[in-house]
């Protein structure tokens, strides 16, 4: 054995032995990092589960290779054959529909399927043992099979074999709605969910002219590519409207917000790991700290400095693999547990099975971290003086590293080495360099700033003549006294606090765009297609009933743009970003005002007069501007029944869409649409908790009147949302326990010297209250400056990250600002005392005969 | 006669406290010979302790020439004096400065593993336990500091210090933290291990009890170094 070898092994078995004893001491440490390591792997493995759900799954969420959608019409014959010579046929009819049984009724979401359904994936029906078609297929009795949504059961109080009837079509009950492999790219649907033949559909008498009706024929390709097979579609129907898709369109809106959420994921592990690592900093300051009289005996004894790097190096890396191994665990126990979950809320499989790559990237995270944060302690710990064995110092901070020492390669290189690491492995688990880029300067800045702060506290207080009040002098004075914990505190606290707040404001800032449906005043339900004399019925209506709050209407007529300033759609040359595309897809709602609708605001250009006879104008929704190019004095060309319409855009409008009121992309003067027949769309909202008896009143009194149950339909996406929000709040609340931990870990990091500083004040004479007088003030004023600071920077990082990260408005929650700020006061002030708590409760003589 | 373990010259040593520079020793000179049992008396702050930490390296000197067992250390780097102290020093604390997480054996096993960090374990721990038993301590190996007394804690201390067979023992106050009967005990046990190994010893303390028993007794007052005739 070499003996190199034998000195290393040497080396370790004395840092080993030296690492014995109370192991509590390294609780935070152990927690921060596992905590750290822990959220990578769970955030690493839900994005790993959700892209690969969607590659994998593609096809089985379109149900076929492509798909061809059409509103209002089924495909004529021609159509049809063409799509059977690209392949195996699937036809789904959605439409809404209403489920009558006894006095009861409920509107259902009616997916009418042929016996080729699904064509990729399979249905799941509870209680059936019969495959789909069969369960279907017309009964003895006249009725057909229908398989719906246990809700529905609930609520007609119906069970398996009952039947009821829909439209002209009486249905027996032949099973609950298991999954079906391509809900949820169906999209939101009004009405409980069921299931029936294209046979049953027709037999309703539903689909007359004119109903609201998604045809969607799904097309197995026997291997051709699909791009191919769409653009055979395209050419050969050039004019008939059809939407295509293939497997990437079909996920296109999921992976955005999948993507949404990633990135969010992305910047919780990222903040989880600076978090901890914060952590992993102060538990090895406090430990060289605690240590630095065996550090100086080392010394003392002849250790040279690097023998002692090596030793404590060895120690932190030790502790940082077992910090590892426990974040390991806790990653994979939590992504054991939250992907079925997680998958059941969206509808996706998401199997419980943990991302290898992302196990050895949270533990490469853990190690780098370890090293980069404990290195600079450590180093300290390096250069300590051994002649402070001679003298009976308290237990300051010995051997600060000045910043010359900061240029010196032996410490920068290694630290630069490790931030290059964990910014290369950030660049490639996230693919996103430039995020991840920018977040490191942010971090920095953010570093820089609470400093700065720091020092600027500590030299004006330093000013402030010494005060009467002895409680208030002496916690002014242990603030910028020499060794005072207060920097390591605000810089904890305040960086710790940003991102906690970062990542709150964060997960708002989605959830309010997420929610933008969810609206408090949303309508209880919408009618289509209404003319005039059925407004004014359903006037009549609203006024007599006093659970109705408010009914409105607003006339409205479909079509579709077809060119802006005489340039045909087709041609331009900029393309709308994805989620406006429809807006050019096809026909879309348009709506005409004599007036400025409710709610709305003209943000550019100005608003016609009232019975404005000049050449027709429009008013465009402010967000659509940019996305589709748009400037005032621009021609639109419509589509409205068939004809040309030409109008100029006069102004430019935002909404508060949290009013509830309807906003329409386009209004148009009254005098672009004189020459056509208007229906109205009619809002009724119905007072909170009376829906059902207004529901049942409505239908027994226009009977053959649609509408839409709006406000149910939202509340159902809304509790979706709420769920796969929790979801996310689950894996940014372990982010927020570690901002716990390393304010304990700062905090403790000057326990020592704060309790010999009570120990001797109470020597002195000062009672507990004195003690705890000092100490509320001090942590008070330290945490009422992280508290602000860490707002401050936390708004700076979320406004920059939404704006240009997330692209979505940015929206600040004052009263989770506020919420925070002051929690963090208290919290800073609770567990300064907490640690300081031993100090205040020992007698003064045990702590003195220790010393 | 033989080469003296110390042989120092002219050394002053400035200190600063804020502003004021502190004249700390003022033109000491001083040899010490092989086993050669020296105590040094004085006030406190009169440069006691300064000198045992220039001796030792831990602190420069502003000015003088310095040669401790043949080095000299005024020329030496940190690192160079880690060494330098490994090879021809051994000190014993007054507040004995043991290792808590350590045991009796280890903490004396320590100063071999850091000097010789290729010898076996087992040699290490053989040499340990000879010294633990040359101090009387031969039944308490295993035991942490914390669970001996203020005496057996100084004797580890003592058995930590000549492990490495030092050439030149520095002491200081290493009977301010025990009783009478028990500081006279270590010393004589120090003095004796001392005299036997003839290594030069370097005493500081404030018991002129204690002084009277070395070889040589010297007087530190307001840091100038001086002859002390025993009253």
């Amino acid at each position: 054995m070499s003996a190199v070898a034998a000195t290393l092994r040497g080396w370790l078995r004395v840092a080993l032995k030296d690492l014995r004893g109370d192991l509590r001491r390294f609780t935070i440490l152990l927690a921060c990092l596992a905590l750290g390591v822990g959220t990578i792997t769970l955030v690493g493995s839900v994005g790993a589960a959700l892209q690969s759900a969607l590659l994998r799954d593609a096809r089985t969420l379109l149900g076929g290779d492509i798909e061809a959608q059409l509103s209002y019409r089924a495909a004529n014959p021609e159509e049809r054959q063409a799509f059977e010579r690209l392949g195996k046929l699937g036809e789904v009819i959605e439409v809404m529909g209403r489920g009558d049984a006894g006095d009861l009724n409920s509107f259902l979401a009616i997916r009418a399927v042929d016996a080729n359904y699904p064509l990729i994936g399979t249905v799941t029906v509870k209680d059936a043992e019969a495959p789909l078609p069969e369960l279907l297929a017309p009964r003895g009795d006249g009725s057909f099979g229908l398989v719906a949504d246990q809700l529905l059961l609930d609520r007609l109080g119906l069970k398996l074999g009952d039947q009821l009837t829909i439209s002209d079509a009486s249905f027996t009950l032949t099973g609950i709605i298991g999954t079906e492999p391509d809900r949820i790219t169906a999209g939101l649907q009004f009405g409980l969910p069921v299931l029936m033949s294209v046979e049953a559909l027709n037999a309703t008498g539903i689909l007359a002219p004119g109903v609201l009706a998604s045809y969607r024929y799904k097309i197995l390709l026997p291997g051709t590519d699909p791009d191919a097979a769409m653009e055979a579609i395209k050419t050969e129907f050039p004019k008939a409207g059809w939407k295509l898709a293939g497997p990437k369109d079909a996920t296109a809106d999921l992976a955005r917000f999948f993507d949404m959420f990633a990135r969010f994921l992305t910047i919780v592990g990222l903040s989880s790991l600076l978090v901890g690592g914060l952590g992993v900093s102060n538990a090895i300051s406090a430990y060289v700290t605690e240590r630095q009289r065996s550090i100086a005996t080392m010394k003392a004894l002849g250790a040279t400095g690097p023998r002692i790097l090596v030793h404590f190096l060895t120690q932190v890396m030790l502790l940082t693999l077992a910090g590892i191994i426990l974040g390991l665990l806790l990653g994979t126990f939590l992504t054991m547990v939250l992907l079925p979950i997680l998958g059941g809320l969206l509808g996706l499989g998401l199997p419980p099975v943990v991302d290898p790559v992302t196990l050895w990237t949270a533990a490469g995270f853990g190690a780098l971290t370890g090293f980069a944060f404990g290195y600079l302690p450590l180093r300290r710990a390096e250069k300590l003086k051994p002649a402070l064995l001679f003298r009976s110092a308290g237990s300051a901070v010995e051997g600060g590293l000045g910043w010359r020492d900061l240029l010196k390669p032996g410490l920068w290189l290694p630290l630069g080495l490790a931030a290059a690491g964990i910014y290369g492995l950030a660049a490639f688990t996230t693919g996103r360099p430039l995020l991840v880029l920018w977040y490191a300067v942010g971090i920095f800045l953010a570093f820089l700033i609470l400093r700065g702060a720091a020092a600027l506290l500590q030299r004006s207080l330093r000013l402030i003549p010494p005060l009467s009040n002895a409680a208030l002098r002496n916690a002014i004075k242990s603030i910028w006294r020499p060794g005072a914990p207060a920097p390591v505190v605000i810089l904890s606290l305040g960086l710790g606090l940003a991102l906690l707040l970062l990542i709150a404001l964060i997960d708002g800032n989605l959830r309010h765009q997420l929610a933008r449906e969810s609206i408090p005043n949303a309508p209880s339900f919408v009618f289509m297609d209404l003319f005039d004399d059925e407004v004014e019925a359903l006037k009549q209506f609203s006024v007599g009933d006093k659970s109705v709050e408010t009914f409105s209407s607003l006339p409205m007529v479909t079509g579709a743009i077809e060119a802006i300033n005489d340039t045909p759609i087709g041609e331009l040359n900029r393309k709308p970003p994805a989620e406006f595309a429809f807006v050019l897809e096809g026909e879309i709602p348009l709506s005409a005002s004599d007036t400025l609708p409710d709610q709305s605001t003209i943000t550019e250009g100005s608003w016609w007069p009232s019975g404005f006879i000049g050449p027709p104008e429009v008013s465009v929704f402010q967000r659509l501007k940019e996305p589709l190019g748009l400037k005032l004095g621009d021609i639109l060309t419509f589509r409205i029944f068939g004809e040309p319409v030409k109008v100029k855009i006069g102004s430019f409008r935002d909404y508060a869409w949290r009013s509830g009121s309807v906003n329409f992309g386009f209004v148009l003067s009254p005098n672009a649409l004189a020459d056509y027949p208007l229906s109205y769309l009619g809002l009724l909202k119905a007072v909170p908790g009376a829906e059902g008896a207004v529901q049942q009143r409505l239908v027994a009194e226009f009977p053959d009147l649609l509408f839409l149950p709006v406000g149910e339909a939202l509340e159902t996406f809304a509790a979706i949302l709420a769920n796969v929000t929790t979801a996310v709040e689950v894996i940014g609340g372990l982010a927020v326990v570690s901002g716990v931990l390393v304010l304990a870990g700062a905090m403790a990091a000057g326990r020592k010297q704060r309790e010999s500083d009570a120990v001797v004040m109470k020597v002195l004479g000062a009672t507990r209250g004195d003690v705890v007088r000092a100490y509320l003030v001090e942590y008070g004023l330290l945490g009422l400056l992280a508290a602000t600071l860490a707002a401050l920077l936390g708004l700076a990082g979320t406004w920059a990250f939404v704006e240009f990260v997330l692209e979505i408005d940015f929206w600040a929650d004052a009263a989770l600002l506020i919420w925070v700020t002051v929690g963090t006061i208290v919290l800073a002030i609770a567990v300064g005392m907490l640690t300081t708590w031993s100090a205040l409760s020992t007698r003064p003589a045990s702590f003195l005969r220790e010393e | 006669m033989s080469a003296p373990v110390v042989d120092a010259k002219g050394i002053n040593l400035h200190l600063k406290s804020g502003a004021t520079s502190l004249h700390i020793l003022r033109d000491v000179d001083l040899t010490l010979q092989p086993g050669e049992v020296t105590a040094i008396v004085g006030p406190s702050g009169s440069g006691k302790t300064s000198l045992l930490m220039v001796l030792s390296g831990l602190e420069q000197a502003s000015s003088g020439a310095i040669t401790v067992a043949g080095t000299d250390i005024a020329k030496l780097n940190e690192d160079q004096l880690a060494i330098f102290r490994r090879n021809a020093l051994g000190i014993l604390f007054q507040n004995f400065h043991l290792i808590p997480s350590l045991t009796a054996l280890e903490n004396v096993a320590l100063t071999l593993e850091i000097a010789e960090p290729s010898l076996p374990w087992a040699e290490i721990q053989s040499r340990a336990a000879a010294a633990l038993g040359d101090v009387g301590l031969g039944a308490r190996l295993t035991h942490l500091p914390s669970a001996l007394s203020g005496g057996e804690q100084q004797r580890v201390g003592l058995a930590r210090a000549i492990v490495g067979n030092p050439k030149l023992l520095l002491a200081d106050e290493p009977t301010g933290n025990l009783d009478q009967e028990t500081g006279a005990h270590v010393i004589e046990l120090m003095f004796g291990i001392a005299r036997e190994r003839g290594a030069a010893i370097l005493l500081i303390t404030h018991d002129p009890s204690l002084a009277a028993k070395a070889d040589r007794q010297l007087r530190m007052n307001e840091g100038h170094l001086s002859e002390r005739v025993p009253a």
